[in-house]
């Protein structure tokens, strides 16, 4: 049985009113608070005020206004559902191609979490290295962590400098990427793990994603197509609730790991 | 590129209906026909939309959802289920609901199929018949209840015998007016290994819940804590397991009423308190 829904016009298709509803969610505030919160004019917002205040989402409270018990009960949903819809909007294309399944269950639901995300592309000539524009965050980064299930020729020599630059390192790699790097790289990996800011673990679990680096400072993330295709890209996202996601992401997978305290 | 998925999803109730009924499971166009009630004409742009939008595929004769359309099914289901909730019944704002915690409350909408029960109101005051029968074949019930209610101690020990595992909440003003007039039933119902007996604080900002296998049941105090006979009532299994959930958040904060040595100590307790405040009106 479906109903019709007179609320969803209400809520979604004035920008302003949708602006005034999630404004209103942290809490009471007057109408001067809403016209600075908001950056508008006496005049129109009044008119949606009132609009909201019939549909019985608003009460005021003396020169206050803040959301009734059934603009409580439906604003919280309105967040997630707005943040997800942007994140797919921004890069529809992107998210379309991808296998949405390689992210864990419970982080997928918080996709809108990531904000306003940028896709790279390393330059041409440098097909198998990071986007330069990573490179300079990356650097500025106070911790770095990175769970990986490809292998890029760069690794051993930008962990090392990375982590000898003072920069605590954690790296979370599936055990053939691991084993690739102790057999041609060994003497590096060595030098990695004598350093007293650096953190390897080891994950016998497949690492669905091809990989994401999590910094203080942004997220990158790197994703396998639904045909199983991989092309060198970073998907990154500066927002403080993306590097939250992130911290998350990577602590399911080192969960599902061991640390190597040598080799 | 702003807004395109609020368009896509919001700006037509085919497509709002079509992406709720495909988040279910896959269908056929046959299936999409009857569910919804709609001519291909009418349906086919609309499905055009969804599969342009890549929330929708066509595979092996069947419609159903993309990686992004379920992502995009679970946000707009969450939202749909609580205004769905408030349109139909004013109920839920009319009521007091800070008796539910907050993780509950954040998933209300699973109660978006209850229906209002008023009593008829010459029978107010009688046993209600018509909730005794509902339960009466339960395989398990579990029973919060901030009323003393004698007429459902028969269903109880009933179902009991019939082997039902049964979990019952009474505040500790209703567990005490029970004792007093069925002391012997109580200690029956203490003691049998299917059952289990808590009590919790008075004051609780629900009036009545009820869940079995069959349906549940709720109902609430109004915002200034009057009690109007009249109930919440819904079969769906999401509305069963919310209630579920909602009993086991009261039983983590009572008291369970394990043997009869607690009933002993209960009823002692409850006398002795009894006792010495008609000792100070005498003293007085």
């Amino acid at each position: 049985m479906s109903t019709e829904l007179q609320l969803i016009d209400t809520i979604f298709f004035s920008d302003k009113r949708k602006n005034l509803l999630l404004l209103l969610k942290d809490g009471p505030k007057t109408i001067e608070e809403i016209k600075r919160g908001l950056k508008v004019s006496s005049s129109p917002i009044m008119a949606q005020i009132r609009i909201l205040l019939k549909e019985g989402m608003l009460v005021q409270k003396g020169d206050s206004y803040c959301l009734s018990v059934k603009g409580k009960l439906i604003v919280p949903k309105m967040e997630p559902l707005l943040s997800t819809f942007q994140v797919f909007d921004e890069n529809h294309d992107y998210w379309a191609r991808q296998n949405l399944r390689t992210l864990p269950p419970h982080l997928l639901d918080r996709i809108g979490e990531l904000g306003s995300c940028k896709e790279l592309l390393p330059e041409k000539t440098h097909i198998f290295d990071y986007p330069p524009e990573i490179m300079d965050p990356l650097y500025k980064s106070r911790t770095v962590m990175e769970i990986s299930s490809i292998f890029r020729p760069g690794y051993p020599s930008l962990y090392l400098d990375l982590a000898k630059r003072g920069i605590e390192v954690s790296l979370v790699l599936e055990r053939q990427i691991y084993e690739k790097l102790v057999s041609d790289y060994r003497a590096d990996v060595e030098d990695f793990l004598n350093l007293k800011n650096t953190f390897l673990f080891v994950c016998d679990q497949k690492i669905e994603l091809a990989s994401s680096i999590v910094t203080d400072r942004f997220i990158s993330l790197s994703m396998i197509s639904k045909e199983g295709r991989y092309y060198n890209h970073e998907m990154i996202s500066f927002e403080k609730s993306a590097l939250v996601w992130g911290q998350e992401l990577i602590n399911y997978y080192k969960d599902l790991s061991e640390q190597i305290t040598q080799i | 590129m702003q807004h395109e998925l609020i368009d896509v999803v919001f700006r037509s109730q085919k497509r709002r209906d079509l992406l709720l009924l495909l988040g279910e499971k896959p269908r056929t166009m046959e299936e999409i026909k009857t569910l919804l009630d709609v001519s291909p004409t009418a349906i086919l742009p609309q499905i055009k939309r969804l599969t342009d939008s890549d929330l929708v595929i066509q595979k092996n004769g069947n419609y159903e959802l993309t990686d992004m359309g379920d992502q995009v099914f679970k946000k707009v289901q969450y939202l749909v289920n609580v205004l769905t909730l408030l349109e139909r019944d004013n109920y839920w704002i009319e009521h007091d609901l800070s008796g539910v915690p907050k993780y509950l409350l954040d998933r209300i909408g699973d109660l978006k199929d209850c229906k209002l029960v008023e009593p008829d109101p010459s029978q107010i005051f009688e046993p209600s018949t018509e909730l005794l029968n509902f339960f009466s074949s339960s395989r398990y019930l579990m029973v919060f209840s901030s009323f003393y209610r004698p007429e459902f101690l028969p269903l109880y020990t009933r179902l009991g015998r019939l082997e039902s595992d049964i979990t019952l909440i009474f505040t500790e003003s209703v567990l005490e007016k029970i004792m007093q007039n069925y002391e012997k039933k109580v200690r029956k119902l203490a003691t049998m290994q299917n059952t289990e007996l808590f009590v919790c604080n008075d004051g609780v900002k629900l009036a009545e819940l009820m869940v079995s296998d069959r349906g549940m049941i709720i109902s609430l105090f109004d915002n200034n804590g009057r009690f109007y006979y009249e109930y919440m009532s819904c079969s769906e299994p999401e509305a069963i397991n919310w209630a579920k959930e909602l009993i086991e958040f009261y039983k983590s904060r009572a008291w369970q009423i394990e043997n009869e040595q607690y009933i002993d100590n209960f009823i002692s307790t409850a006398e002795s308190e009894a006792l010495q405040e008609s000792m100070l009106f005498s003293l007085n």
